[in-house]
């Protein structure tokens, strides 16, 4: 059953192929003449029906069986393409034959010549059915031409083309007709086909569009869930022109605003900058473009700063501003994210407060252990024994270590509370750096290095005398404590592109290069210096970079471990 | 000549460093203070030639004291020397507004400091 219902299946989808492309079935059209035929010739055995010739009978009858054979075995596919209409003009001449044999155009079975002719209507193109025409005329004709019928007259002459007549236009009619019905159906074949690809295409778009959709919310409710677990900052979206698009929970909560009364309003906040930095546009002009400044070339910037809360109190706070791009890299907004600083600077305060306490209360004992030292040792009436002398100095030496310990604590402590002042006037820098190489000697020559000293071109600088002698005793000592017995501590002043440069540079143990960024950072010893126990809390460098970047300079590093590093110290000079 | 002289500290100590350095210079402490309120009263008692201040004394500091010495009509000609741990520029400038004569950072010398008090006291 299921075998049988999908051979059906397999042949009306046979058949629509069929149809569509065009070839109506040779076997199909020609088993419809056939049949035609032979009902015909059964027919012709009723009583009272004259049969002329038996001959063409016979002929005719042979030739509908052979032509009927070849046209249900006859592998056509595999045939020229056009081989088939023969089976056509040889019905039309077994039929002519038939027609003949019973009587001419008296036969009774004259009406079957419209079935060949018509299976040449169904062909492509008009030629086959003028071509049935001429043939069947033809046909009528050819008894006529060869004497057959001698009492041929002007009715069968004008019979013998008239019909033929008839027939070509019938057959001009359906092959019209059949034309429209192809077309149509190649049409509607091609528009289906159309229709159904667009539906294959608008379902597959639309499951794409759905699952787009969900990935969209579920991002979009992952990103407002972020936005709002980020209780502790306030981040804020604007686009372009710095109309307010996203306002979180921790904005909320920082600065006292709904979100609803924001969005869709310009960003402005009342802030004040803490430590406004040079070349930068100042606060005092227009805000957001004042925040944007860095921002709009690509790059992050955050800044200090207090923004004033509706109740007039000051929130210390860190503003970090960055652009925001589309997928085709258009910028296309900012976002700025505001920590609260508040704890922040409670506790450095406290650590200054702690600091500057604890450097205060250890510097007076200290005061009253060098006095006293200084009066026992210049105590003439109760002079020392050369042993004691000798204790105490070193009793001297480790005070005067803690002391200047004392002091660099308290000083760092100034320069990360910003208390740190200058004293500028112009400085010659030579004389400096001279001075320093001579209160460095002592300690060089003990320790068997030499302390050269390189150029020293004229600079004057605007700066604090004191300071910078700090920064360039700071980098003498340090080079002189990192270089063993043997080694060379060099010391030049050049001046290059409007900046005096200071040069020391040691033969000493280097620095390895993962840790040179890290030199400047507060109680921070390079490996060298430790395995090679070289004292120092590591204070000097922090303190020597922040004298330099105080004066508008900077302070560089160039080291290879194991032969030795240059310190250079930039400073700008003075216009 | 030897002149009397107030020093102030709140460290025993220093106070006694200091005096040390008084009787160095040739002159004598006329009056010891443990913190600015006695200082202010000793030197309106006493009138000394000069006066060395802690800066950071209790009850008042070495800088109110001065302050309020200044203002004093009594003690017109009087030298104040201020004595401080901070040597931070934002102090001296502190110390030196109050009408302070010279600012010592400790730890000080005590012979540095009876020089510096005989260039005072002997200066014209």
């Amino acid at each position: 059953m299921t075998i049988l219902r999908s051979a059906i299946a397999e042949r009306i989808a046979e058949r629509i192929a069929t149809l569509r492309t065009g070839r109506h079935s040779i076997t199909e059209r020609q088993l419809v003449t056939a049949g035609s035929f032979a009902v015909a010739g059964l027919l012709l055995v009723l009583p009272g029906v004259t049969i002329a010739n038996y001959f063409q009978l016979w002929l005719s009858v042979a030739l509908m069986a052979a032509v009927t054979a070849g046209a249900l075995w006859l592998p056509w596919r595999t045939l020229p393409k056009n081989l088939h209409l023969t089976v056509w003009f040889i019905d039309i001449a077994a039929v002519g034959l038939l027609r003949e044999a019973t009587g001419g155009p008296s036969s009774q079975v004259n009406a079957l010549i419209i079935l060949p002719v018509l299976s040449l209507a169904l062909e492509r193109g008009r030629l086959p059915v003028i071509a049935g025409s001429v043939a069947t005329c033809v046909i009528y004709l050819l008894p006529v031409l060869l004497n057959q019928h001698t009492d041929a007259d002007a009715a069968l002459l004008v019979r013998a083309v008239f019909t033929p007549f008839v027939l070509l236009l019938t057959g001009l009619t359906v092959n019209e007709l059949t034309t429209r019905v192809r077309f149509r159906m190649r049409s509607e074949g091609q528009l289906r086909k159309a229709q159904e690809q667009l539906l294959s295409l608008a379902d597959a778009h639309a499951l794409e569009l759905a699952a787009r959709a969900e990935e969209l919310k579920m991002s979009s409710e992952l990103l407002a869930s972020v936005m709002d677990s980020a209780t502790e900052q306030a981040i804020i979206g604007t686009d372009l022109v710095g109309t307010i698009q996203l306002f979180n929970t921790g904005a909320e909560q920082m600065v006292g605003y709904r979100a609803a009364d924001l969005i869709g309003t310009h960003f402005a906040p009342p802030l004040r900058e803490t430590n406004p930095v040079a070349g930068r546009a100042p606060w005092e002009g227009h805000v957001f473009t004042s925040l944007i400044q860095v921002a709009s070339q690509g790059l992050p910037d955050v800044r200090e700063c207090f923004l004033v809360l509706p109740n007039g109190h000051e929130l210390p706070s860190r503003i970090a501003a960055t652009a925001r791009h589309d997928d085709a890299g258009r910028l296309t907004g900012y976002m700025f994210v505001v920590i609260d600083m508040t704890q922040v600077y409670e506790v450095a305060r406290l650590k200054d407060q702690f600091v500057s306490l604890i450097s205060h209360e250890l510097r007076t004992p200290l005061s009253s252990i060098l006095g006293y030292i200084e009066l026992i040792a210049d105590d003439e009436d109760n002079p020392l024994s050369p042993e004691q002398s000798a204790y105490l100095t070193t009793v001297e030496r480790n005070a005067n270590r803690l002391l200047r310990l004392v002091g660099e604590l308290l000083f760092t402590a100034q320069v990360e509370s910003g208390g740190f002042s200058l004293d500028n006037q112009e400085v010659l820098l030579a004389p400096l750096l001279e001075t320093a190489v001579e209160s460095a000697m002592p300690v060089a020559s003990t320790g068997g290095i030499d302390v050269l000293v390189g150029t020293l071109a004229s600079a004057r600088v605007l700066g604090d005398p004191l300071r910078l002698s700090q920064a360039c005793d700071n980098l003498i000592s340090n080079a002189i404590k990192f270089t063993k017995t043997g080694g060379s501590v060099t010391v030049s002043l050049d001046v290059c592109d409007g900046s005096a440069l200071i040069r020391v540079r040691d033969t000493g143990v280097g620095i390895p290069a993962d840790e040179v960024d890290k030199l400047a950072s507060r109680f921070f010893r390079a490996s060298t210096a430790t395995k090679n126990a070289v004292p120092g809390v590591g204070l000097g460098l922090t303190i020597t970079k922040a004298i330099a970047t105080a004066h508008g300079g900077a302070l560089e590093v160039a080291s290879v471990e194991g032969d030795g590093t240059t310190f250079t110290l930039r400073l700008p000079l003075m216009g | 000549m030897s002149l009397p002289i107030l020093i102030a500290d709140d460290d025993p100590d220093i106070r006694m460093l200091i005096a040390i350095a008084v009787r160095k210079s040739g002159h004598h402490v006329s009056f010891e203070a443990a913190d600015g309120v006695e200082a202010v009263r000793g030197a309106t008692a006493a009138v000394p030639a000069l006066a060395i201040l802690d800066i950071s004394m209790p009850n008042m500091t070495g800088v109110q004291a001065c302050t309020l010495m200044r203002a004093d009509p009594r003690l017109v000609g009087m030298k104040i020397v201020l004595l401080s741990a901070a040597a931070h520029d934002r102090a001296v400038q502190a110390g030196l507004a109050a009408g302070a004569d010279l600012y010592v950072t400790k730890p000080f010398s005590p012979r540095a400091l009876a020089l510096t008090i005989t260039d005072l006291l002997d200066a014209p």
